[in-house]
């Protein structure tokens, strides 16, 4: 047994490495040509074969593109916006997952059913009536304007992601806590959300992404740069023939700076090796 | 035992947010997207007066419409292609990750970066390293031995190339997302089975195979609705790639419903497909969604 | 099972605090970068090759001041529109004030973003920034204002006839051209002067296709690493304008002179039929040839200077004066090739500045619409390094011509121009275009094949009928 467990730890390793490696550059190539561009003089990668190389590398352009006027105000208002609808959608779906988990309530079924269904939801047609609504609202051209939408289009992701991790928990700990005197809404704030921490983060961690670079959306319901997006920002380098490839990749390396950060960030949280172990008491 | 409603707890409370911003922003929209569909609306120039009920004329247009039909088929191929290459590599990945070795914090780093750049951004990248000579890919498949000259092939160019660019394109772009919800997943199963199972003799594939796989099933079927439902998303990446090209070859149906929509400015039409895609995606998906209800209504 | 408790609640309102932090950090930095002024300074940025800066002190606004807002192009050279332009204006009526509003200019964004301004009749938007191929879409659903007073047909004449035609329906003009745009074909004058070719100017009687295939063969032999043309056949917008040329080349039309479907005809499947040769034939394209976009295709001969001919608009010009360009000097332009007896076509492009319908402050947005396409804003404008405008005239000015050395040639070509077909649902007959000509250049269809099933999806959309040019 101890021989079959060092031939394993070895094939592990091996599967891991060249796992890591392939799946890395995999993902890295896009993205590193794209970081390329950025620093590199005009046009370089354009050319056949491409010059790869930035020499020498444009780095005051990223101070540049990100504190213009055209660009910067985006990148406050999707900060704003982004994070705002994240915390919202979070604040409202936590009690309704958890209540479509473990309520026995006439319409639970549909309830779930309806979730599902709006994540099905084309957003394409949408587009008019939600114009036409948050004018009426007269939230046009608003950073509010934005989140409301946003956190509805989220609320069907988040339910299902908080759902499974909710699901997850053992009911004997929350049966525990009621026999304590507990109420529910206790429950649910002091013992079962600590307990489903990398849902609540990988459901934050996608409502913020989501939002971040959603562009239809925020193409219509904004207008200047009072509440205009990163996304619409980034498509407001191209002209109607020649595009400014070196600012429309920095601006785009810029846009997924903040999503790396907070993905490294609440890398923590989810790998936190939390379990829900605690059954044995 | 399951919670039973104590008199007084207001449980609604619970559900009347969500449903509040469900109901104003998705599903009065929803109603005005299934009253347009059974009415003639098109923005410009109509063969007929605008406004008239016309029954399930719009959903017979669509039905006997060659473009849907191709469209369709196009569909369910490349759902069917990247969902499964979404989902194998998410595993892939989110075992890797869950290994504990140097690096782990930059590799999950390196994992969310597809996921941290805009559906544009993407597919422009893809579409500059397809090209043939400025693009890096052509001299990757070269020095593999895959094709011959790297300033000659043109993937984008043919049908099949195309569509395996979109394929490739959107499983880049999904992996990290699937991924991380199998990441999360993959840490909640306790560490005590695993333990446990070692004791009585069992190695990484038995492992894997009794204690993975079954705990993680409900993360995977998940994962593969949000693959599905998550369609619309590769609008982006094949608007810019291929633009439905070469020919129809790759246009898949958010682009058909995207240009009903803003270029034939058909609102019935548009309407019809509309309710179309999100029955067929309920019906494709009948068994994962009932399997998935089951899981969380299940005592 | 108390500690956890402890530990988690700490965390959350960290993370709370910390967005809170953030928040306030970004609502900070952003009330900086936009406080409310009365006066500003106006410069135009540097990333932009032109010697000339802008600064201008805009005059504090009176009570009485209106607002108009315009739709321009994000990305605009050398700011004319966004800084500018409105900066002179306020200097001629300063109750008047212009806001431009940027509109992302790529992949049919910018049209969505103006139509569905348009639908609602919204008053945030006075001015709107049209494509020619609009012009029916606004003009049919009457979201913009017939400008007969402000463009009567004395005026109309100074413009370039294809767009005034463009712009015209139900017998009212819906905009002022203001962009002009050309296709052309652009050459390497080097080389070919080195061969002893001569590339014909529109005046001429010009080559025939088949004359510049066999250019291009031998070209090719002599110079195997240069793409003998270089053109932009994604599947987009390109290819109908370079159908409509093609077509109109050999005489084709879409419509006859009765409206009814003549694509398909004898004329069609020959036009047709050439280019597929051209591409799979005799391959006188770039690799990769349709799946390339614009820009890729201009860097390529402009920046790497690696093909002979190319067909691309009138911006090249500027673009080969850069420092980035290898082809300083090197380029002109002339004529496309055509069938025997018939001429050579050009395909029109540009936009045009139209009222909005739904617009609180209409006649001072006329006001505003009719200075800027004055005579002498429209130079100044090309002057400073802005987009090439739409009055004939302007290519015939010494001035203009020693700053922009082709105008002469834009000057004769400017009544040799072919429109795209002028129908309100033109977007989604160029989508169908594209669907089908793509799809036969790609191989999945004969000519035939392709243009009967284009000519099927025009009559379904049209309702219109067969010509009996069309012999079965």
């Amino acid at each position: 047994m101890r021989r079959i467990n060092l031939l394993e730890q070895k094939i592990r390793k091996i599967l891991t490495v060249v796992g890591v490696l392939f799946t890395s550059c995999f993902f890295v190539a896009p993205y590193m040509v794209m970081v390329l561009a950025s620093l590199s003089s005009a046009d370089q990668l354009l050319l056949t074969p491409p010059n790869l190389l930035p020499i020498p590398p444009h780095f005051e352009r990223y101070l540049a593109v990100a504190f213009s006027n055209e660009f910067g105000p985006t990148i406050i208002n999707s900060l704003i916006v982004s994070s705002f609808a994240t915390v919202t959608t979070l604040v409202i779906t936590l009690p309704a997952s958890y209540g479509v988990t473990r309520f026995r309530i006439k319409g639970r079924t549909s309830l779930l059913t309806l979730f599902i269904a709006l994540m099905a939801f084309p957003s394409v047609g949408i587009i008019g009536y939600l114009y036409d609504l948050i004018r009426a609202i007269g939230l046009f051209d608003t950073t509010p304007g934005l989140i409301l939408p946003y956190v509805a289009f989220n609320i069907a992701v988040s339910v299902w992601v908080l759902t499974n991790f909710f699901k997850a928990v053992p009911i004997e700990i929350e049966e525990a806590a009621a026999l304590d005197g507990c109420s529910k809404m206790g429950i649910l704030l002091r013992i079962v959300i600590p307990l489903i921490k990398p849902g609540l983060m990988a459901a934050a961690l996608i409502v913020f992404i989501n939002t971040w670079n959603e562009f239809v959306v925020a193409l219509v319901l904004t207008i200047t740069n009072r509440a205009r997006t990163i996304p619409v920002g980034i498509a407001s380098f191209q002209g109607i023939h020649e595009t400014n490839w070196s600012e429309t990749t920095t601006a785009a390396v810029i846009a997924s700076l903040p999503v790396v950060v907070l993905a490294i960030f609440l890398r923590r949280w989810i790998i936190s090796g939390l379990t829900a172990g605690a059954v044995k008491k | 035992m399951q919670s039973k409603p104590r008199i007084g707890e207001p449980l609604y409370l619970y559900f009347l947010p969500a449903i509040a911003f469900v109901g104003v922003f998705l599903l009065a929209s929803i109603g005005d997207i299934i009253y347009l569909s059974f009415h003639y609306f098109r923005l410009a120039s109509p063969l007929q007066e605008n406004g008239i009920f016309v029954g399930f004329q719009n959903y017979w247009n669509l039905l006997t419409d060659g473009r849907f039909q191709q469209s369709l088929l196009t569909t369910v191929l490349f759902g069917l292609a990247s969902s499964a290459g979404t989902v194998l590599l998410g595993l892939a990945v989110a075992l890797l990750a869950n290994q504990s070795f140097k690096g782990n914090s930059f590799y999950v780093a390196i994992m969310v970066l597809p996921w941290a750049v805009a559906n544009v951004v993407a597919g422009r990248q893809w579409s500059f390293l397809l090209q043939p000579g400025m693009g890096l890919a052509n001299y990757f498949l070269f020095y593999l031995g895959i094709i011959a000259d790297p300033l000659k092939f043109s993937a984008l160019s043919t049908p099949l190339g195309a569509f395996s660019a979109i394929v490739v394109a959107t499983i880049w772009k999904s992996t990290p997302f699937i991924a991380l919800i199998l990441l999360a997943g993959l840490q909640s199963i306790p560490r005590e089975l695993y333990d446990a199972s070692e004791v009585d003799g069992a190695g990484m594939f038995s492992k894997f195979r009794y204690i993975t796989y079954p705990l993680l099933t409900p993360f995977v079927n998940i994962g593969l609705l949000f693959c599905g439902l998550g369609a619309m998303g590769s609008l982006d990446i094949v608007y810019i790639m291929t633009n439905g090209g070469p020919g129809t070859s790759t246009n898949i149906f958010p682009l058909f419903l995207y240009k009903t929509y803003f270029m034939a400015w058909d609102f019935g039409l548009g309407g019809a497909a509309s309710v179309f895609l999100m029955i067929f995606t309920m019906i494709t998906f009948f068994f994962l969604v009932r399997s998935l209800i089951k899981y969380v209504v299940r005592m | 099972m108390s500690e956890p408790k402890k530990v988690d609640r700490r965390n959350f309102i960290y993370a709370g605090l910390g967005a809170v932090a953030l928040i306030a950090i970004g609502a900070v930095a952003y009330v900086a970068m936009n406080p409310p002024v009365v006066t500003q300074t106006v410069t135009t940025s540097t990333t932009v090759p032109t010697t000339s800066v802008v600064t201008t002190t805009v005059p504090t606004t009176s009570p009485t001041s209106i607002t108009i807002h315009q739709f321009i192009h994000a990305n605009d050279p050398a700011r004319q529109y966004e800084v500018a332009m409105p900066a002179a204006w306020a200097k001629v009526n300063p109750n008047i004030r212009v806001v431009p509003i940027k509109m992302p200019s790529g992949y049919t964004e910018g049209e969505l973003l103006e139509v569905n301004t348009a639908k609602a009749r919204s008053p945030d938007i006075d001015i709107f920034n049209i494509d020619v191929i609009w012009g029916p879409l606004f003009a049919d659903n009457l979201w913009v204002e017939p400008l007969d007073d402000i463009l009567p047909p004395s005026e109309q004449s100074k413009f370039i006839p294809a767009m005034i035609d463009s712009m015209t329906w139900n017998k009212h003009i819906w905009a002022v051209p203001w962009m002009y745009d050309q296709g052309a074909l652009w050459y390497r004058k080097d080389i070919l002067d080195e061969e002893g070719i001569k590339v014909p100017t529109v005046s001429e009687p010009g080559w025939t296709w088949d004359e510049f295939i066999s250019i291009c063969e031998n070209l090719k032999e002599k110079y195997p690493d240069l793409a003998p043309y270089i053109v932009d056949q994604f599947k987009y917008e390109e290819i109908s304008c370079i159908w409509t040329e093609i077509l109109a080349s050999n005489g084709g039309a879409f419509f006859d002179e009765d409206g009814l479907i003549r694509v398909n005809d004898s004329q069609g499947v020959e036009a047709l039929q050439k280019w597929y040769d051209m591409v799979n034939k005799h391959k006188i394209f770039q690799p990769g040839t349709l799946s390339m976009q614009l820009d890729p295709a201009r860097v390529m001969f402009v920046d790497d200077a690696k093909g002979i001919f190319h067909r691309n608009w009138n911006y090249v010009w500027g673009t080969s004066l850069e420092a980035t360009s290898k082809v300083k000097g090197k380029i002109w332009v002339g004529a496309f090739p055509h069938f025997p007896g018939h001429q050579s076509a050009h395909c029109e492009g540009g936009w045009n500045w139209a009222i909005s319908a739904g617009s609180l402050h209409k006649k001072e947005a006329k006001e505003y619409v009719k200075w800027l396409t004055s005579y002498d804003v429209m130079k100044a404008i090309m002057l400073a390094g802005g987009y090439s405008q739409a009055r004939i005239d302007l290519y015939n000015d010494p001035d203009i011509q020693k700053v922009w050395e082709p105008a002469g040639v834009y000057y004769n070509l400017a009544k040799y121009t072919v429109s795209r077909p002028k129908h309100p649902l033109y977007l989604q007959i160029s989508s169908f275009i594209q669907d089908r000509i793509h799809g036969c250049l790609s191989g999945l269809s004969t000519p035939k094949e392709a243009l009967d099933g284009l000519a099927d999806d025009l009559a379904k959309l049209t309702g219109a009928g067969i010509s009996p040019l069309v012999k079965k």
